[in-house]
């Protein structure tokens, strides 16, 4: 009799066991696999960022590519933010499209040439830490600053300014 | 009796047994998942870095400015660029090569940009195949 209700014990502890041990085994899967899912997340969000800010710049500039239309200036002598300017004459009139980035945002604003304007007119159209631009020798450089500190580095190579030489 | 108090313990092994197998496909598939994750955000770094190149041979003019330019090696008529795993140039995680290739029409250079990771044996994270014409400016 005791040694009857000692082997039913018995397997009432493995049963026990075994389902603790189910138990963790599931618990352990689903945390790789969210773990592993917002390590995807985060990959796919952070490229994303990367890719825009210097994609959106690239699209910009490839636009408005015309003679001496391209230029990396300061937003205005009271604000010295590095600003890439895009000139472009609209019936007659002269238009400015300023790039920059002010209060944590990669910002655009399209005005007359004359126009008075403040950084903080600008649109925000990405979130972003700093842009740093140079352009020398017909060869533009924006370093794009994302929130997390990153830094992704466009080159472009204007395409007007030059001619072919013959073959 | 005895056979029939171990019977929730063979429903209990059999479960566990049944779902580590489904476990061992999940895992596999996080794994897979996480390769190409990583796979896919080095050849989207890769992309730029070759863009970067190509503009800049395209403002050189020729191979050699564009080096001097982007400080790679030259190695034979291979120009290298190393980088490291964040894409800091100086290391030795990514590998770029622009190389000369043949171009049938008179005025137009040919090269090819590579990207390679060092660490994988398999294709290269991007290849790209590019022309330019020579250029001098209106200034």
């Amino acid at each position: 009799m005791t040694a009857k209700l000692s082997t039913r014990k018995g397997a009432g502890w493995a049963v026990v066991l075994a389902f603790v041990f189910f138990a963790l085994s599931a618990l352990a899967v689903l945390l790789l696999g969210a773990r592993s899912y917002r390590a995807l997340v985060a990959r796919d969000e952070d490229a994303f960022s990367r890719r825009s800010a210097v994609q959106y710049i690239a699209a910009k500039v490839r636009h408005g590519d015309m003679l001496h239309a391209v230029t990396v200036e300061e937003f205005s002598p009271q604000h010295p933010i590095p600003t890439l300017l895009l000139r472009e004459t609209i019936e007659g009139e002269p238009y400015l499209t300023r790039i920059y980035c002010y209060d944590g945002a990669l910002r655009e604003l399209f005005t007359w040439a004359g126009e008075e304007v403040a950084p903080q007119d600008g649109q925000a159209v990405l979130e972003a830490a700093g842009l740093a631009l140079s352009l020398e020798d017909n060869l533009l450089t924006c370093a794009v600053t994302d929130p997390t500190g990153q830094v992704s580095t466009l080159t472009l190579s204007l395409r007007t300014g030059g001619e072919v030489t013959a073959p | 009796m005895k056979s029939r108090s171990l019977l929730p313990l063979m429903e209990q092994l059999i479960m566990t047994l049944v779902f580590l197998l489904a476990a061992a496909l999940c895992v596999r598939a996080f794994v897979t998942a996480d390769l190409i994750s990583r796979r896919s955000a080095a050849r989207d770094r890769a992309l730029l870095e070759a863009q970067n190149a190509i503009e800049t041979v395209r403002a050189s003019g020729d191979l050699s400015s564009a080096a001097k330019t982007l400080r790679a090696a030259p190695s034979g008529d291979t120009f290298t660029l190393l980088y490291t795993t964040d894409w800091v140039p100086g290391g030795d995680r990514y590998c770029l090569q622009i190389s000369p290739e043949n171009s049938p029409i008179p005025g137009l250079s040919r090269a090819r940009v590579q990207v390679l990771d060092l660490t994988a044996q398999d294709d290269p994270l991007v290849t790209v195949s590019f022309s330019w014409q020579e250029v001098k400016s209106l200034e």
